[in-house]
């Protein structure tokens, strides 16, 4: 059933038993109750029915005071006796549940606001659709080529990497504090000591460890003898080592240890 | 109950007859016909405060189901109250009948119980007097 009838249908169920319990009952059966509720629907519907059809036999569309006594009459009922029945002591009254209205569809699917009407639609017409279904935008944003912008963009992340990697590499591991009583606000990067620090200055790829000690000698009179530009060795120098200008980027060149070592100053 | 109607005025001439009681002739009537209508005319005046059992909303409602609009909220509630005054009409009926077979079975016991409670061989005999015939299953089949 309409759930508009069903509340109704209780409330008069409550009205009846009211009336009822007026007249001096304490209790009712429960068929008894429906009855009389199921009189009461019908007496009602038929006194509104009757008072419609009078008026309308008078021409008038709406019930008026006389359509009613009409149809009371016409039901035989006692049209006096109501009177001295509104003002019996026993009168109860009870405040019915409030009738809302029917809950509105959920907008829980609504994405943005909807626009009005134009001047020209009159308002009881259905509203516009959500907006995103008929305007188009376009997604994407123009990119930022302005020099400026784009620079100071670059530079802020490059800033944010730094810092982000040497936060991390500090967290995960080692650290040296740089207040002793403060461990946390400073952490700098544990540096390893290398038991040859000059070895990486001196050579530009790395070297095993087996031929550290046995090169070491050779590698410092090395350096000192291509500073000067005098050789050593005998050892030709290859073409590949020439083509590259920079003379510190040039692979590594290992000499024969020879047991005649000019020695320059 | 017959009731003849004399002409489609505003003010009724027609004959009104309480059901159980002697009905009261046409003759009779016709002077009594013309103030039938205004004292009831007149009482719709007070109901302007009054509030019925039955709430003006769910009447309303009813008299819509019908067809009826009722703009004067005074006319909805003469409707209630009308619909009240017979339903409690039959609850009284049903009382004096309850009352009867008490007092016929036993005065020893407490004067007039206490708790009545109204059943539907109460309220059978009630509205056969109405001309309402109700035949209740006791369970359901």
């Amino acid at each position: 059933m309409d759930p508009r009838e069903v509340s109704r249908r209780k409330a008069l169920k409550v009205a009846v038993s009211a009336l009822v319990f007026e007249v001096g009952y304490e209790k009712a059966e429960e068929s008894v109750l429906e009855t009389l509720t199921e009189m009461l629907q019908s007496f009602l519907t038929e006194l509104g029915r009757s008072c419609r059809n009078y008026a309308e036999l008078a021409g008038r569309s709406e019930g008026m005071m006389t359509d009613v006594f009409m149809a009371l009459v016409d039901m035989g009922q006692n049209v006096q006796s109501i009177q001295s029945h509104a003002r019996r002591h026993t009168k109860s009254v009870f405040l019915p549940p409030a009738h809302s209205a029917a809950p509105p569809t959920l907008k829980t699917l609504q994405v943005g606001d909807r626009p009005s009407h134009p001047s020209h639609i009159p308002d009881h017409l259905p509203a516009f659709p959500d907006p995103h279904t008929y305007i188009r935008t376009l997604t994407n944003k123009a990119p930022v080529t302005e020099y400026q912008l784009v620079r100071e963009k670059a530079a802020s992340q490059k800033r944010d990497i730094e810092r982000a990697l040497t936060r991390f590499i500090a967290k995960t591991g080692e650290t040296q504090n740089l207040f002793p009583d403060n461990t946390e606000a400073y952490p700098l990067i544990a540096v390893k000591p290398n038991p040859l620090p000059y070895l990486d200055a001196l050579l530009c790829k790395e070297q095993d460890l087996e031929d550290e000690e046995s090169t070491n000698g050779e590698s410092e009179k090395k350096v000192k003898d291509q500073d000067t530009g005098q050789q050593t060795g005998g050892q030709g120098e290859t073409q590949d080592a020439e083509s590259i200008d920079n003379p510190y980027l040039r692979p590594v060149k290992l000499y024969r240890v020879k047991k005649k070592i000019k020695l320059t100053s | 109950m017959s009731i003849e109607l004399g002409s489609d005025d505003g003010i009724s001439q027609g004959v009104m007859s309480t059901p159980g009681t002697a009905g009261v002739s046409q003759e009779s009537m016709p002077q009594d016909s013309k103030t039938a209508g205004v004292p009831l005319i007149d009482f719709v005046q007070q109901l302007e405060d009054y509030a019925p059992t039955i709430p003006d909303s769910v009447t309303a409602f009813y008299l819509n189901r019908a067809g009826l609009e009722c703009t004067d909220p005074r006319i909805t509630r003469l409707m209630s109250l009308a619909a009240q005054k017979f339903i409690s009409d039959i609850a009284n009926d049903a009382l004096q009948h309850c009352k009867m077979k008490a007092s016929g079975q036993s005065s020893k016991k407490q004067n007039k119980d206490k708790k009545l409670v109204l059943t539907m061989e109460d309220l059978t005999p009630a509205l056969s007097e109405y001309g309402i015939n109700v035949k209740k299953p006791a369970y359901f089949v």
